[in-house]
């Protein structure tokens, strides 16, 4: 565990307990509560979006897809798909059956880059949200 | 360095410079509940939360941080992209002995940018400008800012103005992310303002006292939300006998440090420090006694804030301590944690001077 991969990785609601379960599942504990920031397109929500941000293992970002901001187009660009058969694989191994369909529309949703999270909500017009019971 | 009290009575040094023989570990000698995490001891650091792998290097991830009170209360964090990062860069440049075009993610505020060479850089995007060898403080927006070298650009820093202050080297050689100079450059655990954050894998019993001392050595980097930096149980308005600290508490034009805690009753209001926008580096004091109700917040070793409205009665809890979030879901700090000290008991006195002179030091901070 000494080399380290960043990525700041964004799902929409829709997937965001697959993306959890899936996480959990390969990864064991440290996949465990992932996309637990609440996000959404105003800081006092509606919830449309779930994000990690941090260091993960690189076996676990391999698994994922990469993409990368092109300032010049203004969208993000896909470097890699991610591994969707290794991933229906994996969970077929917990007992668990996934379509491949559903897991390729998942890697299609997420957003992966190795980006300062703050970069990738910009980019994505998205804010954290924080509702009113979290204030002190 | 300064003797408390004198040599043959079995007591310490004062340390009142911040080096010296002196330990906050004094401060729990007698048995007294908490936690002492200290980011300048790589030896209490490993890289998962089970400790079976130790931080070796700076940019891993910290999954536990062994508590130096002697209490046993470590921190951890299962998840591995929540976890804090111990690190000792400051220079936000790759490549900086000879400099090529580059593009970096900036903060807005204020950036110290210094080099040699017969070449000139050029900025745009997050900021401006068009400089020679020299030593340069920029306003930046948030954002990327693109650094465009012409000629020879040599031994380039550019790094938070507020991390100039710290009395550390004024050029940081950063070579890859991940390979950069380290002597001189203060250890910390960077809290990402996202989803980092640690806390105690089992309940810290401060049953026995209605005491509490808080003294954390942190940076602040944001005040852009609400960031808890240490919490007592999953949170403080719905649980008897905890406390928090957030940094800030108010966003935007106030950005103050805060506290407060719930003894038996609804709590009344926060303390806070005065404004003091992000970036800031401070070493923050939270002094709580439930009955009678006294709180006392310290910036630097200097008094903003005393509270005698009451928060009920009892002592403190049995709850899980949480650093960097509450309860390990929300309300992130953005910044930087040196020390953290976390004592069931009032600390005064000339153990309260040497303990912030202690943390000061390893912050960057000077003292009055």
């Amino acid at each position: 565990m000494s080399t380290w991969v960043h990525r700041t990785m964004i799902v929409p609601a829709a997937f965001r307990s697959l993306a959890q379960q899936l996480c959990a599942g390969l990864a064991g504990p440290s996949g465990t509560n992932m996309f637990g920031v609440d996000l959404g397109t105003t800081p006092s929500g509606p919830i449309t979006h779930g994000m990690s941000a941090g260091l993960i293992q690189p076996q676990f970002a391999g698994l994922m897809p990469l993409d990368e901001w092109d300032a010049d187009a203004g969208a993000y660009t896909r470097l890699d798909p991610g591994q969707a058969e290794t991933i229906v694989a994996g969970a077929a191994a917990l007992g668990v059956t996934l379509p491949l369909g559903t897991v390729q529309a998942l890697l299609a949703a997420v957003r992966v880059a190795d980006e300062p999270w703050q970069q990738a909500l910009a980019q994505q017009s998205l804010h954290m949200v924080i509702t009113d019971g979290e204030m002190p | 360095m300064a003797l408390a009290l004198g040599f043959g009575l079995g007591l310490v040094f004062d340390g009142r410079n911040g080096g010296g023989t002196y330990s906050p570990a004094v401060l729990f000698a007698a048995g007294e509940q908490g936690g002492w995490y200290d980011a300048s001891d790589l030896t209490t650091m490993f890289q998962d939360s089970t400790g079976t792998t130790p931080v070796t290097a700076v940019e891993q991830p910290v999954g536990r941080l062994l508590d130096k009170s002697g209490r046993g209360n470590h921190l951890i964090q299962p998840t591995s992209a929540s976890r804090p990062t111990y690190s000792k860069r400051y220079n936000v440049l790759l490549a900086t002995a000879t400099l090529s075009t580059q593009s970096v993610t900036v903060a807005a505020g204020s950036y110290t940018l210094s080099f040699a060479g017969a070449g000139s850089i050029t900025l745009s995007g997050a900021a401006t400008g068009t400089f020679n060898a020299g030593t340069h403080t920029i306003t930046t927006t948030a954002g990327s800012l693109t650094l465009t070298v012409s000629g020879a650009v040599t031994t380039a820093d550019l790094r938070r103005t507020i991390h100039t202050q710290m009395g550390m080297p004024a050029y940081q050689r950063v070579t890859t992310a991940t390979d950069y100079d380290e002597a001189g450059f203060l250890p910390r655990l960077r809290f990402d303002g996202a989803d980092d954050s640690m806390y105690t894998a089992a309940s810290v019993n401060f049953s026995a006292s209605d005491e509490m001392t808080v003294l954390a050595g942190l940076t602040k980097l944001s005040d852009a939300a609400i960031g808890i930096v240490a919490e007592l149980s999953a949170n403080f308005n719905s649980e008897n006998g905890s406390f928090y600290v957030a940094a800030p508490e108010l966003t935007g034009a106030s950005g103050n440090f805060s506290s407060n805690l719930r003894g038996s009753t609804a709590p009344a209001g926060a303390i806070t420090s005065g404004t003091t926008l992000a970036p800031a580096g401070r070493v923050l004091t939270v002094l709580s006694e439930i009955n009678p109700s006294v709180r006392t917040m310290r910036v630097n070793s200097v008094e903003t804030a005393l509270s005698a409205q009451s928060q009920g009665t009892g002592n403190f809890g049995n709850h899980v301590l949480f650093v960097g979030r509450r309860n390990n879901a929300s309300l992130p700090f953005n910044g930087d944690i040196f020390q953290l000290i976390v004592r069931g008991k009032l600390t005064n006195g000339a153990d309260l001077t040497s303990a912030e002179r202690f943390v000061a030091a390893r912050t960057g901070v000077t003292l009055p």
